[in-house]
């Protein structure tokens, strides 16, 4: 019976999103008696992390609105606003037009006058239509009139590959913000992430480009009491350790923390212990607990889905070599996205990505545990 | 009350590059609005800076890279801000403006001011795609947004005739 509860708090792709806080799901009793446990770990999707977080800035602050496609009446292309119009009306909730430049250019006049806009792009590579006004109009405003303008604004949605949706539908865009000075760059994993930083983003008085992952939607985590709290906000700028280890480093964000940790197990049995690295913030980076991790550890491991060329995973071992090349042992080793537009095969897709095996063998070769053939990948 | 979104069309015949006649629109709307009316513009911005109660001291001081310029020396000839006046500058990219003063305008509105928004744009950023779709919002919305139209016949510097199909 344990066994059936855990594969069910297990999440639907049976990624192990639970991470140090396992021993609680084991011993929940069953649903009925949940109630009278008042210390039982409730669940929470990252889509409700994400509506309840924006419900509650929204009730907390009568400047924040929201804009988007579909936002409105239907409830949210992924749900993730749903039950807003009805709550806070449709002077609130603004569906808009298929017009990315316009509305993004609408949110940035907005918040330029002291309103709080959370700005929807259906999915951040629509973001490419608007991207004009998130760098130029939004995050070189303070900057430009010396800190007479700041721009309190969100802009959030679905980031880099879904499933088979094709190549204009699943690039990542972290790479491309989190080079512009100016913005706040963020990447959710857990609820947890979703709920703190979505709050911290929108209380934020400077434009935060927030990165979700369509695939993570749906996944549940375990969430505290704190967490749920409508105060609950996590800093940023600050990454997590998901995972303590010893022998190798291994960062990552999004969807790819919940592969680093499958990795991780794998690795373990192996006698490999690897630290993974839940960045939370690509801009900014926090590169004093990636530096501190590699100084422990001795050797690195970078995970994304983006491209490789120019990727955050080039940024990391930029920043690893300029603090802290006398600690490494091995060379870093960059896992990214494949140097090709997105396949649409579901063959060729699986390839273009990064999964769980190619994290294990990166982190194998780090720590020279690889085979030394000479085909070997 | 929400005053009613019109698109005014000033003809000024001017064929510099430098906003000499730009004085005399800024002068007949300074002449009409308060300072809790918003204006934005594009980079044509020293006038209606003035116009707004900026100083020339702060605008030469910007222009030559001073601390004592309206920007600090930091956004040059192209980003004069005055925001305690609600002008909103000062932007580089043609027709970014538009869609950012219907913005202004829909925060107005979100907060039932009684003021309203002049977006400033030339015969060249007519043809900017964003300035459509945030006209469209803009009726859609009924914001309180005036779109100015400053028809030098100069596109940035070429002449209209060779620009646009609908002139």
């Amino acid at each position: 019976m344990w066994g059936i509860l855990r594969q069910k708090a297990g999440g639907v792709t049976g990624l192990s999103s639970q991470g140090l806080g396992n021993q609680m799901l084991r011993l929940r009793p069953v649903a009925s008696a949940i109630r009278s446990y008042s210390s039982a770990t409730k669940e929470m999707t990252v889509r409700d992390a994400l509506n309840s977080a924006l419900d509650e800035e929204m009730a907390a602050d009568p400047n924040v609105f929201v804009m988007g496609e579909e936002v409105g009446e239907y409830q949210g292309a992924y749900k993730i606003t749903k039950g807003l119009l009805d709550k806070y009306g449709p002077e609130r909730v603004v569906d808009t037009p298929i017009t990315e430049a316009g509305f993004a250019g609408i949110g940035v006049g907005s918040a330029y006058h002291g309103l709080r806009p959370v700005i929807e792009f259906m999915t951040f590579n629509f973001s490419m239509q608007a991207i004009d006004h998130v760098i130029n109009s939004a995050a070189k405003s303070n900057y430009m009139s010396a800190g007479q303008i700041n721009v309190p604004i969100v802009f959030r949605g679905p980031n880099g590959p879904a499933a088979g949706v094709g190549a204009q539908h699943s690039q990542c865009y972290g790479a491309w913000f989190g080079a512009v000075p100016g913005l706040k760059v963020l990447v959710p994993y857990s609820s947890e992430d979703a709920r703190g930083l979505l709050k911290a983003a929108i209380r934020d008085p400077d434009p935060v480009v927030f990165l979700e992952n369509e695939l993570l939607y749906g996944e549940s985590f375990p969430v505290s009491a704190e967490v749920l709290d409508s105060s609950f906000c996590l800093p940023i700028g600050k990454a997590k350790i998901e995972r303590e280890g010893k022998d190798v480093t291994i960062t990552a964000f999004s969807k790819m923390v919940g592969y680093a940790l499958k990795a991780a197990e794998i690795l373990e049995k192996d006698g490999i212990n690897a630290e993974v690295i839940n960045l939370r913030s690509i801009r900014p980076l926090d590169r004093a607990t990636i530096n501190a991790s590699v100084r422990k550890t001795n050797r690195l491991v970078t995970v994304e889905e983006g491209f490789p060329q120019h990727g955050i995973g080039a940024e990391i071992c930029a920043s690893v070599v300029e603090d802290s090349f006398g600690y490494l042992d091995a060379p870093v080793e960059r896992i990214a996205g494949a140097d090709v537009p997105t396949p649409y095969a579901a063959n060729l897709e699986r390839m273009a990505f990064p999964q769980i095996e190619d994290i294990v063998r990166a982190a194998k070769r780090a720590c020279y545990r690889s085979p030394m053939a000479a085909n070997a990948s | 009350m929400c005053v009613f979104f019109g698109l005014l069309v000033l003809f000024v015949i001017s064929c510099c590059s430098i906003d000499v006649l730009l004085n005399l629109i800024v002068l007949g709307m300074e002449a009409a609005i308060t300072k809790k009316d918003c204006i934005i513009t594009a980079y044509r911005d020293h006038c209606i800076f003035l116009g707004r109660g900026g100083t020339l001291l702060e605008s030469f001081a910007e222009l030559m890279g001073r601390q004592a310029g309206c920007s600090r020396g930091k956004g040059g000839s192209m980003h004069f801000y005055k925001k305690d006046a609600c002008f909103f500058g000062g932007h580089g990219i043609v027709g970014a403006q538009v869609p950012l003063g219907c913005g202004l305008a829909f925060a107005q509105k979100y907060r039932k001011e009684d003021h309203v928004t002049f977006a400033m744009y030339g015969d060249g950023a007519a043809n900017q795609g964003q300035l459509f779709e945030a006209l469209n919002m803009a009726a859609l919305w009924d914001l309180p947004a005036i779109l100015v139209c400053e028809n030098n016949h100069c596109k940035e510097d070429l002449m209209v005739r060779l620009m646009a199909t609908l002139y």
